[in-house]
């Protein structure tokens, strides 16, 4: 373990089982979290050093989560990724202008997918 | 209420009014004048005549008293005098005087006391216009003044004896006191009577006025009342003049607008129905849209996902076999993916109007960033790029994501009809305009008869079974769709076997526009 952990946040399992095995292969410890509100109970417990988070979620969708989450002191500073399957840019911006650090469109490429987690962590200040 | 008085009535009451009393006014003071003016007359004859009268009677029992008791029988004569004051209450004076001027009696005598005058003895009249009078044989009379102003009939008559000796005559005064306080009843009659009719005038005119002015106001209130909304109020009128005329166009004008009105709001609430039915298909079109791009995504992330990771060896080793038909999936995947892409913007595009995010931004940094993205499709297809931009280049102003997705587009056509070892060519210049982009390339050109199809929807220069060119038709459609809604106009030039090239002019944002920009930025 490279001692990262990586939080996902989706509500189909394909994708978190997808991301687990992924990210285990590349040392990262995963947390996998199928709704929004497991996701702040976890987000709070775990302190993970980044979060994937899926927009589009029954219930509470990604964009409550990502306002939670910057609401909540524990959490406000752990970056956050959205992933959606909505390509617009209006979208994309709001991301941005939420607090996210990156919007990522389905289907990705994980190869790329690595590039950026490393750049973001990379440039992760320690605790 | 002062300054009630020194303005112009303002309600037709108040005009009417004032009209008739001024006119009855005016009349009255008219006839009054004309009237105590005759009366005046008519009296001061009927009293002068009444004191000639007896002033000639009284002269000769005056007289021949004087004669008989005045020396003798004082006291007898003061009562005859008195009774002959007492018989006319006009008189005022009564004087006997000698046709030598001496003033034999004096009626001031019988007030003052015998005693006194006859002490005085015998007074001389001193005025001469008296002295002829008396000593004519004549009576006359004249009209004397007071030292209060008063008017008074002096009268002299001569007494005349039976044989014809004229010793005495008799002057009067008689007042015309008693015309006076009847020229006083006649104006107090008149100023009643003048009241009277005043008060009757202002009534007929608040009468009649009100007459007009009540359905009058009752239409102003109508007026209003439709005003506020109540339309179709009528109002019911019977005067049989124009006012009623005035009700009953009134009336039809209400129920026009009323019924107008109505239409107008039935109108009204179908086209905010309709409205709403829009607003409800257009939002059932977006999440039917975002529903389909999830479903069709979601399942493409893990294909690709695993894809990708076998690939890279990272889910175990694989055979060289094995790595081959994964890298075929990649690219089929890459293929349906970015086919899936198009064919959900289409439907964006196509299903709701084009909203611009206007911005200003480097048209040389977006190629530049297009064309490092799409590297690895012109390295594996061996095509050669190049990026002619000026550097000075002035910035431009549009929807960057949109002209994003032109040019990704527009190269990506270039790309699919130019074969190994073509070239592509993505150019900005300067112009009159504003800045010209143009994507050219060295591939198979389009057909002439194709030219003018080729941004229809799903157009395929080739359409049959045995495609050599994959795709949608889509591309192009959406570059001139997201054109449009700039209001830009794309140019295309083409000669099959030699090439295409593309272009568009986007407006440029010279520095002064930036400063005139700037300028309209409120202050703060």
């Amino acid at each position: 373990m490279n001692g990262k952990k990586i939080m996902v946040v989706d509500d189909e399992k394909d994708i978190l089982d997808f991301f687990t095995i992924f990210l285990k292969q590349k040392n990262y410890e995963v947390v996998v979290a199928s709704s929004g509100e497991e996701a702040l109970i976890k987000a709070h417990l775990e302190k993970p050093n980044l979060i994937f988070l899926d927009i589009m979620m029954p219930k509470m969708d990604g964009w409550e989560v990502l306002k939670l989450l910057k609401l909540d002191e524990e959490t406000a500073r752990i970056p956050v990724a959205m992933l959606s399957a909505r390509t617009e840019a209006k979208d994309k911006v709001r991301g941005l202008q939420e607090g996210a650090v990156d919007y990522i469109c389905k289907p990705f490429s994980p190869r790329e997918l690595l590039k950026k987690i490393e750049h973001i962590i990379g440039q992760q200040q320690p605790a | 209420m002062a300054n009630l008085r020194f303005s112009a009535p303002r309600s037709i009451k108040a005009k009417y009014a004032v009209a008739f009393s001024a006119l009855v006014t005016f009349f009255l003071i008219l006839s009054m004048s004309v009237q105590v003016t005759l009366q005046r007359g008519e009296l001061r004859r009927e009293i002068d005549i009444s004191s000639l009268s007896y002033a000639l009677l009284a002269r000769k029992p005056i007289c021949e008293a004087y004669e008989i008791y005045y020396n003798s029988g004082y006291y007898k004569f003061r009562e005859i005098m008195l009774d002959h004051m007492k018989m006319n209450p006009d008189l005022l004076h009564v004087s006997v005087i000698d046709v030598n001027g001496w003033q034999l009696f004096d009626s001031y005598e019988l007030n003052e006391g015998f005693e006194s005058f006859r002490r005085e003895q015998r007074r001389a009249v001193e005025d001469s216009e008296v002295l002829k009078r008396v000593r004519s044989l004549d009576s006359s009379k004249r009209v004397v003044r007071a030292s209060d102003g008063a008017e008074m009939l002096e009268i002299v008559a001569p007494y005349v004896e039976e044989w014809g000796h004229h010793k005495y005559s008799v002057k009067y005064l008689f007042s015309y006191a008693s015309l006076q306080s009847k020229i006083n009843s006649l104006f107090l009659q008149a100023a009643l009577y003048s009241l009277a009719a005043i008060i009757a005038a202002v009534l007929l005119a608040y009468y009649l006025s009100s007459k007009i002015t009540k359905p009058l106001v009752e239409l102003s209130g109508m007026s209003q009342d439709i005003a506020r909304g109540n339309y179709g109020r009528t109002i019911f009128i019977s005067t049989g003049d124009e006012v009623e005329g005035l009700a009953k166009s009134f009336n039809k004008m209400s129920t026009d607008l009323a019924r107008n009105i109505g239409e107008l709001e039935e109108s009204r609430q179908k086209l905010i129905r309709a409205n709403e039915e829009l607003k409800q298909l257009d939002r059932l079109k977006s999440d039917i849209l975002a529903n389909v791009s999830h479903e069709l995504r979601t399942p493409l992330t893990t294909i690709r996902g695993y894809t990708e990771s076998m690939a890279d060896g990272l889910l175990g080793v694989i055979t060289t076999e094995q790595e081959k038909g994964l890298r075929v999936m990649e690219r089929s995947l890459n293929r349906l993916s970015s086919t899936i892409g198009q064919l959900l913007e289409f439907s964006r595009l196509q299903s709701g109007k084009i909203n611009l995010d206007m911005r200003t931004f480097d048209i040389l940094l977006l190629a530049r960033l297009i064309l490092n993205n799409l590297r690895e499709e012109f390295e594996m297809r061996q095509i050669y790029v190049d990026l002619d931009v000026a550097e000075d280049l002035p910035l431009v102003r549009a929807d960057e994501e949109k002209i994003a997705q032109v040019i990704e587009n527009l190269v990506t056509n270039s790309v699919k009809f130019t074969p190994p070892g073509g070239k592509i060519e993505v150019s900005a210049r300067e112009g009159a305009e504003g800045v010209t982009v143009s994507i050219r390339d060295n591939g198979v050109g389009i057909p002439e008869k194709e030219l003018p199809h080729i941004f229809d929807h799903f157009h395929q220069v080739d359409g049959t079974s045995t495609r050599k060119y994959g795709g949608l038709g889509l591309g192009l459609a959406i570059v001139k769709q997201l054109l449009d809604a700039h209001g830009i106009m794309i140019a295309v030039a083409s000669k099959e076997g030699i090439g295409s090239q593309f272009s568009f002019t986007l407006p440029a944002e010279r520095e002064q526009d930036v400063e005139a920009q700037l300028k309209h930025i409120p202050a703060t």
